[in-house]
């Protein structure tokens, strides 16, 4: 039996909604640029709303409104923006920092000093495959099956992108933490 | 009659540690890293490394809420009043 508008409104309301903000960070790091991410957001969400009939109960609806995101990201936006350079990850692969830094600050407290901005730096730097992966998991929360699901790869994959995406990430925040002399860099 | 319980060496661990803090190991080898973790210092050094990485990370990188006009617009073009953002 279908369900009622008003129905439709409140499990819409009380379901979906709370997730803008998730939906709102992954359309802003997808595509790189605010005004994108404004409209994404509001297509996604406009989408989803028509589409809940289609929504399973029981599911992960986070996941459900990224699959939309990430379809009409690819579909309608993502030839439209030239991005900046990005950073190699297969030159950072194997290794994380721990090594580096493990005889002057074994705990990373050197984290702490970095602000968000400049996470999102470095995070914007990434490929875009290796991006996603990390976006979806680190701020969307979603499980390597729900990833793969979303990008349409095999879980493995997924397991690949996402450690190196991670190390990428470290080896830049690490030399950025250096350069603004938040930790001393020690010799190999 | 049950198995042997699996053993791994330090670079297995290396491997599997993103896996074990995102919660996607098989219990048989969640167990097997956690034992690897228990006995060995320099492993549990790394793990600690980079579960405070992570946790950096994924704080950071959700700093950023929907802008408040941009809700007020969605909401209002479904015709919707509810507010709550909160992820
Ligand atoms: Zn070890």
């Amino acid at each position: 039996m279908a369900s009622a508008p008003d129905d439709k409104k409140e499990t819409f309301e009380k379901e979906a909604l709370p997730y803008l903000d998730t939906v709102y960070r992954v359309a802003l790091r997808l595509s790189g640029d605010s005004t994108q991410a404004d409209d994404l957001t509001q297509e996604t969400m406009f989408k989803a709303y028509r589409a809940w009939h289609q929504y399973k109960q029981g599911t992960n609806v986070r996941a459900w409104l990224l699959t939309i995101l990430r379809h009409t990201f690819i579909n309608e936006y993502r030839r439209e923006k030239q991005r900046g350079p990005t950073v190699d990850v297969a030159e950072f692969e194997q290794f994380t920092v721990f090594h580096d830094i493990q005889e002057v600050d074994p705990a990373g407290r050197f984290f702490d000093q970095i602000v968000d901005d400049e996470v999102i730096r470095a995070i914007d730097q990434l490929p875009p495959e290796f991006r996603e992966c990390l976006v979806l998991s680190d701020i969307a929360d979603l499980s390597y099956a729900e990833i793969a699901d979303i990008m349409k790869v095999p879980v493995g994959t997924v397991k690949s992108r996402l450690f190196r995406a991670r190390q990428a990430l470290q080896r830049v925040l690490y030399d950025y933490a250096v350069e603004a002399g938040y930790i001393k860099r020690s010799v190999r | 009659m049950t198995s042997e319980p699996r053993v791994i060496d330090c670079q297995e661990a290396a491997r599997r540690l993103h896996e074990l803090i995102d919660g996607e190991l098989t219990p048989e080898v969640e167990g097997a890293v956690q034992r690897h973790l228990e006995d060995c210092a320099p492993c549990m050094a790394v793990y600690e490394f980079e579960e405070a990485f992570l946790r950096f990370v994924k704080l950071k990188a959700k700093g950023q809420t929907a802008p408040g006009d941009l809700k007020k617009r969605i909401l209002g073009s479904l015709g919707l009043t509810s507010n709550s953002d909160n992820t």
